[in-house]
């Protein structure tokens, strides 16, 4: 049993029963219904409830049991595994709204948010308005001070659990003026606010997570106390900006979950079926595909678990490491279930039958892509540090510590206020790489040690291409060859962090070379694994699949089916 | 470059005015550089800029909190007594 899974998951995955079970409350046909009438499904969160979810969301010293990023993900994943719109509609927005809290002010509000959480109240995380996306710092709510009160007054829209929520967490404007410093997080308790200015938005419907409740209210003359600000006046921004850089490598590490139903419903379906005189599933080129998949899973895995580990380890570093991590791993898990799509065929868009669940999960895991955060934005966001991290990382600076790749090591606890604007440069996991080659490789990996002095190659023709880029140039007008520059280098993140966990890995699968092989392969093409390392994948694939173990790192067993059967 | 406040204002309102595109008189050091049209961006560059001249590490929200070229400058040299 590996350190990064805790063991409450089994007591998770108790409570959620057989998902094959056509009478589980919380099996998949009761999610695929809940679905239909595109609501919550109703005996999922009281299992969760059951289970006290949101405890993994509050830190230990409020009393929850947030002391690892990578449990709580762990966590999350079993809940994707049956249902996304469960995860997300049930824990993620109190998650990022906790995230927030913690990062703003550690006292009496945090605490006050920790027992309702504990008590599974919801917190609603009110920071969008439609016109303005993901462009923050163009939110036009305002709180405006008025003796010792707030008053609140503009419209927040799309925001998950907005309606039902006993807090709101909300970003306003406290000051007209233009500039970082103008927009403040104000913390809205329901029950303590007058109701006679707030007006509920009808509610917005979604192609995916349609059961996720989306809403909307506008606030006219709504009076808070001035109290009510989280952190200092004028630090919204900051705030948000760094707790984003936890919540955007948590919440698309927690999605792979998603992937690996989708992949054993393939695998299901297509070992069922008779195409050509034979078993679907023995098509050379469905082989291939499946196998491509599951690499695909392994790597979006194995970049999420440096970045989760690099917000305990190097927090300085990751705002950069975020980006990467929502920009790399989202893009894997959409273009693989696009590609179970294609074997699929007709079955992919069936509502009905034993596929059914795919075509929810293909909606389902879209968002990872856009929701929260966009994928563009967290380009953007990499792009202005790049002349920096090249000049002052890439080639010559100080290597992560080995932690950052070992699943198994124990991990600090996360400390908010070490997470920083930007890194200043500093890269541990890039410079990582040529510390690597300094070191003596077994004779057994002279293939991969050549793959890794391809990317030093890469790194450094990289280093001096951004080294003299104008940062000042690298902002929302930059030329679109920059943007090149930002996907070679996230890229190389994801390459240097699959090849780490291997090097650190003592888990033999992972310390064997065939999933590196097949996660590095994939990183720049689309071509079928050279024979022998689709075969031993292919081997262990099938195992998994028998034996209902994940197909992630964890490898773990899921739900067992002999204590469900009736 | 020797530490004083008149050169380390000097030499920043000569930086903050090349990144603006303008001549150093133009600049009103006690004015937030975003009045100046100053983007986050660019308060990353000067900030880059003082740690390679000066050798030192700077807070990364100090342009946030500091964003007149007076208000940074102040920061700048008690950093650099500090150092000393």
């Amino acid at each position: 049993m590996t350190t990064f899974v805790p063991r409450r998951v089994d007591d998770l995955e108790r409570l959620l029963g057989d998902p094959a079970d056509p009478t589980n409350p919380v099996g998949t046909r009761a999610v695929l219904e809940a679905d239909e009438r595109a609501e919550m499904l109703e005996a999922g969160e009281k299992a969760l409830h059951v289970f006290g979810l949101n405890a993994e969301f509050v830190p230990p010293e409020y009393g929850g049991r947030l002391t690892r990023v990578d449990h709580l993900v762990e966590v999350m994943r079993a809940v994707h595994r049956r249902d996304p719109a469960l995860a997300l509609g049930y824990g993620a927005s109190s998650f990022i709204a906790g995230v927030n809290i913690w990062t703003a002010s550690p006292g009496e509000q945090a605490a006050r948010v920790a027992r309702s959480l504990l008590s599974g109240g919801r917190v609603a995380v009110a920071f969008h308005e439609l016109a303005h996306g993901n462009d923050m710092a163009g939110t036009e709510f305002t709180a405006a001070a008025d003796g010792a009160d707030l008053l609140l007054n503009g419209r927040k829209e799309v925001v998950t659990n907005i309606r039902r929520a006993q807090d709101l967490l909300v970003l306003a404007r406290t000051d007209p003026r233009p500039g970082p410093r103008s927009h403040s997080l104000v913390l809205v308790d329901r029950a303590s606010t007058p109701g006679a200015g707030i007006r509920d938005l009808p509610r917005f419907l979604s192609v995916g997570m349609r059961g996720v409740q989306l809403g909307g209210l506008e606030f006219t003359g709504v009076r808070v106390p001035a109290t009510a600000v989280l952190g200092p006046t004028g630090a919204g921004l900051e705030i948000a900006l760094k707790a984003l850089q936890i919540t955007r490598t948590a919440l698309p590490a927690m999605a792979t979950g998603g992937l690996d139903t989708a992949l054993r419903t393939a695998i299901a379906h297509l070992s069922s079926r008779t195409l050509y005189g034979g078993a679907a599933i023995d098509i050379p080129h469905v082989r291939s595909v499946l196998v491509g998949v599951f690499a695909d899973l392994l790597r979006a895995e194995a970049i999420s678990a440096v970045g989760i580990r690099a917000l305990h380890l190097v927090p300085g570093s990751a705002s950069v490491y975020s980006a990467a991590v929502k920009y790399a791993v989202s893009k894997v898990l959409l273009d693989a279930m696009d590609r179970l799509a294609e074997l699929l065929g007709a079955h992919f868009y069936l509502r009905g039958g034993p596929t059914a669940i795919f075509q929810k999960l293909l909606r389902d895991l879209a968002p990872v892509g856009f929701g929260h955060i966009a994928r563009a934005a967290c380009q953007m966001s990499v792009l202005p540090q790049l002349p920096l991290l090249a000049r002052r990382s890439w080639l010559t600076g100080d290597s992560a510590p080995a932690d950052l790749f070992a699943l198994d090591a124990a991990l600090p606890a996360l400390r908010y206020d070490r997470l920083a604007l930007h890194a200043a440069g500093r890269d541990p996991l890039a410079a990582s790489l040529a510390a690597a080659l300094d070191e003596p490789w077994d004779s057994s990996d002279r293939q991969l040690r050549a793959v890794a002095e391809t990317d030093l190659a890469e790194l450094t023709s990289l280093a001096g291409a951004c080294a003299a880029l104008p940062m000042t140039e690298l902002g929302v007008d930059a030329p679109p060859e920059a943007y090149d520059l930002a996907d070679r280098y996230i890229a190389l993140l994801g390459r240097i962090s699959c090849l780490q966990v291997r090097r650190h890995a003592t888990d033999p699968f992972l310390a064997d070379s065939p999933w590196l092989l097949a996660a590095l392969h994939r990183s720049h093409r689309n071509t079928p694994l050279a024979g022998a390392v689709e075969d031993a994948l292919h081997r262990e694939l099938l195992d998994r699949f028998h034996s209902h173990r994940s197909f992630g790192l964890a490898a773990r067993t899921l739900t067992l089916r002999e204590e469900n059967a009736r | 470059m020797t530490p004083g406040t008149t050169d380390v204002r000097t030499w920043l309102t000569e930086r903050v005015a090349t990144y603006l595109r303008r001549t150093p008189e133009e600049i009103d050091t006690s004015l937030p550089m975003t009045d100046y049209g100053l983007d986050s961006l660019t308060a990353l560059a000067v900030s880059a800029d003082i740690e390679d001249e000066f050798g030192l590490v700077l807070p990364p929200e100090i342009t946030w909190d500091n964003p007149s070229v007076d208000g940074l400058s102040r920061i700048i040299d008690g950093l650099l007594a500090e150092a000393k």
